[in-house]
């Protein structure tokens, strides 16, 4: 006799990348990759993503598009908005995946929040633009930082008008970048 | 011995018909890759969307996404039913509030529910024609198969009668399974302008106020008003706390709060020297304000017998608390020589006016309003052009969110 465990939803494994498109909400349309230009200097864009499973986090990355002049900061937070790892303020480089070293952390399984800071509102990304309200009804977050560093604690909100889903993650496979 | 599998499936804080729960679980799926267009709804059509919950969690909003109109007297309810039989069953809990902003999420508070691996359905129903939520076509081949309605269903019904659905469209609403910090919005006004010599002046709200929000009232007199007189704390309307007040030469003004304790149908203000040349006064409601404490700070600018056309707030102290809602007033000496100018406040607020729109010589009275969300000083100035210069006093009183 073979039991099989019961499981829900749509999946119970994933692979070296966790990140905003395959951990993360649905994306209520197609997403592009072009390049959409930060929505505003030094505003935290906090995006949930679910973790399965136990998982050691080696690295960060980020969808880059052409546009380069400013720093950026990638973070993961906990559900309570407690930072968990960050890398430091970097210089964007574009049209890539930006992979940045994380302190290794270990996180999961659980809710947690994929965190992106841009120094101004001029560099690009790649990511979805559809129009508000659709990113704060797919429950991303954002807060207005005095700087492009992220903080140790967010204070999020909801943000009515944002109209830009960032895609970012993290590596828990060591080699990859 | 019970054993809890280590693989369960971590709930999003947004459940919702756009998500991996539900019917639209990616952007091709309905056959429709476009980004939700705001769509209107069918008067008092219940839609009911399958959602399958992977781990246990708890309810504490429900929620849906507006689309570019609204209707200000037309109401919103979104629940979530049990499963009876792959159709939906018994409501569990629903929320319900009028349409509030336009192109925005709208949360409501419900009683925590905890729900169990399994199936359910939400439920959203409008009861307007015009109105409008966030929304993507599906294709007329499908869309039976990925929901059910049931008419004249407002407010939702405690067991639903499920038909076959109709309709081409999927909405975006769901529950979220965390209280957001949503902010505070304006919900509703009242104003009242008179060209008379008047020593009381009173609003008729047009609206019924809702309990818990705060009702905001700001007052203009030409000349001096002398003491407040009204029955509140210091002379404030009935049931109203004081924030600032001035009495002078030119012009005179006051401002006041409270939290709603519902159904209020007007507010008076009263004071000591008729106002020769008339006098205005507004009364706002505002959603999300902190019951218990809800005032974080205030100031005011008390000037000036001098005809400028610019006058600030005054700065207040930096705020103890991220979250809140800024409402600044304005009185000008005589609201004619700002009408037909175009009149701004600085730093992000949107204005709201107490004018009949014929009266030259009453005192006017402009409101500024702004939802925050960091800790700030906050100071917003009202300017014009246009019109005649005039004297003005303001002030700014800052509400913390809930």
């Amino acid at each position: 006799m073979t039991l099989t465990r019961p499981t829900y939803g749509v999946r119970s494994f994933q692979y070296h990348s966790v990140d905003t498109l395959n951990s993360g909400p649905v994306l209520t349309s197609t997403v592009t990759v072009s390049g959409v230009a930060y929505p505003s200097a030094n505003l935290a864009i906090y995006v949930p993503v679910r973790v399965l499973r136990r998982y050691l986090v080696r690295k960060l990355w980020v969808s880059t598009a052409a546009t380069s002049t400013g720093n950026l900061d990638l973070g993961l937070y906990d559900a309570d908005g407690l930072q968990l790892v960050a890398t430091t303020s970097t210089a964007k480089v574009s049209s890539t995946e930006q992979v940045l070293d994380a302190t290794d952390t270990q996180v999961g399984p659980g809710l947690f929040y994929m965190a992106l800071s841009c120094s101004n509102n001029t560099d690009t990304f790649g990511g979805e633009t559809d129009a508000a309200p659709c990113c704060a009804s797919q429950g991303i977050l954002t807060e207005a930082l005095g700087g492009v560093d992220l903080p140790s604690t967010a204070t999020w909100t909801v943000n009515q008008t944002l109209a830009f889903y960032p895609i970012m993650g993290m590596y828990v496979e060591p080699t990859v970048a | 011995m019970m054993f809890t599998s280590p693989y369960r499936e971590p709930i999003l804080p947004m459940v919702s018909s756009y998500g991996p729960w539900g019917v639209k679980y990616s952007s091709a799926d309905c056959f429709d890759s476009a980004a939700p267009a705001s769509i209107t709804w069918t008067a008092n059509l219940a839609q009911y969307y399958p959602v399958l919950v992977p781990t246990t969690c708890v309810a504490k909003q429900v929620w849906w996404a507006n689309g570019a109109t609204m209707v200000a007297t037309g109401n919103v309810e979104c629940g979530i039913y049990r499963d009876a039989g792959f159709k939906p069953g018994a409501k569990l809990v629903s929320g319900s509030a009028l349409q509030g902003a336009v192109n925005q999420v709208q949360f409501v508070d419900i009683t925590d529910t905890v729900l169990t691996p399994g199936l359910y359905w939400m439920a959203l129903v409008m009861t307007s024609g015009t109105m409008t939520g966030r929304s993507s076509s599906i294709d007329s081949t499908i869309d039976a198969a990925r929901k059910f309605q049931e008419s004249s269903a407002y407010p939702l019904p405690s067991t639903a009668t499920p038909v076959e659905a109709t309709s081409g469209a999927i909405f975006l609403f769901g529950f979220a399974t965390f209280s957001f910090p949503s902010l505070p919005s304006f919900t509703n006004e009242s104003e009242t302008m008179t060209n008379s010599s008047v020593s009381t002046l009173s609003t008729t709200l047009s609206f019924t106020p809702t309990s818990g929000r705060l009702l905001y009232s700001a007052v203009s007199m030409d000349k001096t008003s002398g003491a407040l007189t009204g029955p509140g704390g210091g002379g404030s309307p009935s049931g109203f706390t004081l924030l600032n007040v001035h009495s002078s030469t030119s012009v005179s003004y006051a401002a006041a709060y409270k939290i709603s304790s519902g159904g209020e149908t007007a507010v008076q203000w009263d004071w000591t020297t008729a106002a020769p040349g008339g006098a205005s006064m507004w009364v706002g409601e505002v959603s999300g304000i902190d019951n218990t404490t809800p005032l974080l700070t205030s100031a005011e600018t008390e000037t000036n017998e001098t005809a400028v056309t610019s006058v600030s707030s005054g700065t207040t102290s930096v705020t103890t608390y991220p979250y809140g809602f800024a409402i600044a007033n304005a009185a000008i000496d005589s609201a004619g020589n700002w009408r037909a100018a175009t009149r701004t406040w600085s730093n992000g607020f949107d204005e709201r006016i107490a004018d009949d729109g014929t009266s030259s010589g009453p005192a006017g009275t402009s409101i500024g309003m702004k939802a925050l969300n960091t800790l700030q000083a906050v100071e917003t100035t009202l300017s014009y052009t246009g019109g005649t210069s005039d004297q003005m006093s303001a002030s700014v009183a800052v509400f913390k969110a809930t």
